[in-house]
């Protein structure tokens, strides 16, 4: 239960707070008394929490300061040293700088340090030497892995790790039918525990299965903690049994960006978003998939801020699914406004693929690429016929992505030749229907 | 022979598949063709019926749907039958442009469909040489999903939750969240063909219809592509004309899957027996077959669906047959997901159109001629 105290000219008042699933009791007072407590409830688990660290930045905003109760991962064992750590994170692949903090952390008695060296070692081993490794790793994992890791030690299955030489580097979390892992806090105790302090790579699958699978808490929890180390992020990695993807929210991640000013890379999957003023200095990826875009969306994609963008991959989805997009919209990324760096570009999963190629083949954007990916969309042989007769605005492509389309069988004859390497495989012609509006039956 | 045997009757739209295809069947089977009285003819001049001869002769009263002359005449015979309901005057009936889809006022015609059925039993009263195939009755209640739903319950038929007495969008938006419930079918109760429907899905800070019906400043229409409401004025705004229509509400339960897909069944019951079965496959879960809905593969789906949960089914199927008394009736059935049970989502009085499938050599509408002059015999 953290702990905060604020004393000031005559003020000396303490505010602790301590969250239960729904519902979160405050206790406040003057230091050295009991004080007095309330306990609020609420309708979900993620709204108490969301209630619970509002309050928790308005006391800070006031002046409050954090004396203790904070239960962060770790245990009494664990050290960690600014110093050393900041000369780790100024270069996360050089394994120099962990051996020397595994020697500071080894003299304080801090398991960590031991597996530093042994993961070190381990880069390098063969044969029974990393036989050997290998069992004294597990050993270590298993002695301090629920204080190193929370939840995520539970299984591999639900929280996938990735190692660096003692600290997680890469982590996949999934959540699990009829299951208590929770998807949020094991990202979250990963993120506050000195194991996960240079995290760069997050990806997260299914959160919930009971219907709506929303990442607004995983955002919200980012925004809060705003991980430095993090430079490539993927929320809503689940498969069609887990979750379809229209029943999927991205939420809000409009605070998301002033979080992670690093991050390189950048997925989002979901049926909806809302994406708010993208600022994202050294971005280099860029996807969202979705099975229907919003305008809106696209609008924040058009108008984002990312000058280091090398690739950027954008599903339109279906009419059906809440797609608004047309090919009209699609203008600032011919003009390839604020994309002077990318060289792969998917227009991805439309039911306007054949504008999209009329609208290419004289494009800014087409010039700077190497790799266009048409793919699962609605590209007919009208839209095929354009490519070919314009085969010189995209014969220097090394590569073109145009399956899984709706080309028939007889209008693909040729498109091979059109670049270096075309993909056309796996075409349904009928996926395209002339006339949508229907009478009713009367069954 | 042929002496002895019954003569076929049509009441139908003759230039609808419905009437050839079974005519092909009459023939297959080596009776002479049905007469076919024409929806259009008995709606102008239900005295035709009565004009014809009351000798042995079997009925089969067929969809008058797919028809803008008859969904007209229907909306007439709505105003007639209930003028302080009716949304169009006759007037604006006249006036009436064929718009392809277009949603017009469903309540109405379905209370002119009503008034014409009631009408028909009256004169088939005095036709006691007449053997009407599906009687009058049952079809009315065929066409009120909220009439089937309570019937279906009360024979021990799995049905989903349903609400009652909801007249409002907000008070539909309460019910859900007091039920707790991820998603609503909200159902025209006299609609068909998966027009006048949507699901309404709520989550912790967004509510949403997905439906086959299309706004547009033109007119409404039902649409094969299913659109996504979310403006909440939209909403409000389609919900409430599904509600002021008279609709039908129930839990939407997350559909049992074959590979990626969710599916349903459309089961036709002949003679009170399981007679031919379709599974309907969809990415979503409104499965429909016309909505670019596949026909999914039966033998796989048998291999999926515990034998036990089957028979339970084939069960739920033969009570509505049987309270029925149709002659043939296609019952949509689902499975819950992982197999956990099953629930009749509807009884469709014409839902007896499965072309291209046969049992033993025999298409659907031979296997009903065969029961039906079996039972006569």
């Amino acid at each position: 239960m953290p702990r905060y105290e604020f004393k000031e000219g005559t003020s000396n008042k303490f505010w602790e707070i301590t969250l239960d699933g729904e519902s979160f009791t405050t206790r406040w007072g003057k230091i050295g008394t009991a004080g007095q407590e309330t306990t609020k409830d609420f309708d979900s688990t993620s709204e108490a929490k969301r209630e619970y660290h509002k309050l928790i930045d308005e006391k800070v905003k006031k002046g409050y300061q954090l004396v203790g109760g904070d239960d962060a991962a770790g245990g009494a064992n664990t050290k960690t040293n600014p110093d050393l750590e900041a000369a780790i994170a100024a270069n996360p692949a050089n394994p120099e700088p962990y051996l020397v903090y595994a020697d500071w952390l080894q003299s304080q008695g801090d398991p960590r340090g031991e597996l530093i060296v042994v993961q070190h070692a381990l880069a390098e081993a063969s044969g029974p030497k990393k036989k050997e490794l290998h069992a004294r790793e597990k050993a270590l994992l298993k002695a301090n892995g629920e204080a190193w890791l929370g939840q995520a030690a539970e299984s591999e299955e639900r929280a996938k790790l990735g190692w660096r030489f003692g600290f997680v580097q890469s982590v996949h979390l999934s959540g699990e039918y009829d299951s208590d892992f929770n998807v949020e806090e094991t990202l979250e105790h990963l993120l506050s525990s000195p194991v996960g302090r240079f995290l760069e790579d997050v990806t997260i699958g299914a959160i919930d299965f009971e219907g709506d699978n929303t990442y607004q808490g995983i955002i919200d929890l980012l925004v809060r903690t705003k991980p430095q180390s993090l430079r490539k992020l993927f929320l809503g990695d689940f498969t069609y049994e887990e979750c379809e993807i229209s029943w999927s929210h991205i939420g809000n991640s409009g605070k998301l960006y002033a979080a992670l000013p690093k991050l390189e890379s950048l997925i989002l999957r979901s049926g909806d978003m809302t994406l708010g003023k993208i600022d994202l200095p050294e971005l280099k990826s860029f996807a969202v998939r979705t099975g229907g875009l919003e305008k809106a969306a696209f609008k924040a994609v058009a108008n984002a801020n990312w000058p280091k963008l090398e690739r950027l991959e954008i599903w339109f989805g279906s009419h059906s699914y809440g797609a608004e997009c047309s090919v009209k919209d699609l203008e600032p990324i011919f003009e390839a406004r604020g994309l002077d760096n990318v060289k792969w570009l998917g227009l991805m999963n439309a039911e306007f693929t054949d504008d999209i190629v009329a609208g290419l083949v004289n494009s800014k954007i087409l010039k700077q690429l190497t790799e266009l990916n048409l793919s699962m969309g609605c590209l007919s042989a009208e839209g095929v016929e354009t490519l070919k007769k314009h085969s010189d605005a995209f014969k220097h492509l090394s590569v073109l992505d145009i399956s899984n389309n709706a080309i028939e069988e007889s209008a693909l004859s040729g498109v091979k030749k059109i670049c270096a390497k075309v993909h056309y495989g796996d075409q349904s012609p009928d996926r395209i229907q002339e006339d949508y509006r229907y009478t009713a039956v009367g069954e | 022979m042929s002496e002895q045997q019954p003569r076929w009757l049509i009441l139908g739209n003759p230039e609808n598949r419905r009437v050839t295809l079974f005519q092909e069947a009459l023939v297959a089977q080596g009776y002479a063709p049905a007469i076919v009285i024409s929806w259009l003819e008995y709606l102008q001049r239900p005295e035709s019926l009565a004009e014809l001869s009351d000798k042995p002769s079997l009925l089969r009263i067929d969809s008058f749907g797919e028809s803008f002359g008859v969904e007209r005449h229907l909306l007439r015979w709505g105003v007639e039958a209930e003028p302080e309901s009716a949304r169009l005057t006759v007037a604006q009936i006249e006036a009436l442009q064929d718009r392809r889809g277009e949603i017009l006022a469903p309540h109405q015609a379905h209370t002119g469909l009503v008034s014409a059925l009631r009408r028909l039993d009256q004169f088939l009263a005095k036709k006691s040489k007449w053997r009407v195939l599906s009687p009058v009755n049952s079809i009315v209640d065929l066409f009120d999903k909220r009439t089937t739903s309570r019937l279906y319950e009360g024979l021990g038929v799995p049905v989903p939750p349903r609400l009652d007495g909801v007249e409002s969008f907000e008070q539909l938006r309460e019910a859900v969240r007091d039920r707790d419930w991820d998603a609503a079918f909200v159902k025209l109760s006299c609609g068909s063909s998966a027009s006048c429907l949507g699901i309404y899905q709520r989550t912790r800070d967004r509510e949403s219809f997905l439906t086959t019906m299309e706004v547009t400043d033109d007119g409404w229409y039902n649409n094969l592509r299913l659109q996504r409401i979310t403006h909440p004025r939209r909403l409000e705004q389609v919900i409430g004309f599904l509600l002021e229509e008279g609709s039908h509400i129930e839990q939407a339960i997350p559909k049992a899957r074959l590979g990626e897909d969710n599916f349903d069944c459309r089961i036709v019951v002949v003679a009170g027996e399981p007679a031919f079965l379709v599974v309907r496959q969809n990415s979503h879960p409104i499965t429909n077959l016309h909505l670019a809905g596949r026909r999914g593969d039966v033998e796989a789906f048998r291999r999926a669906v515990p034998d036990v949960l089957y028979e339970a089914a084939m069960e739920s199927c033969r009570r509505i047959g049987k309270a029925h008394g149709c002659l043939a009736i296609g019952v949509d059935l689902m499975f819950e997901e992982g197999f956990a049970g099953h629930y009749v989502l509807e009884g469709n009085a014409f839902g007896d159109l499965l072309p291209n499938i046969r049992r033993d050599g025999l298409s659907v509408y031979e296997w009903e001629i065969r029961e039906a002059t079996r039972a006569v015999q």
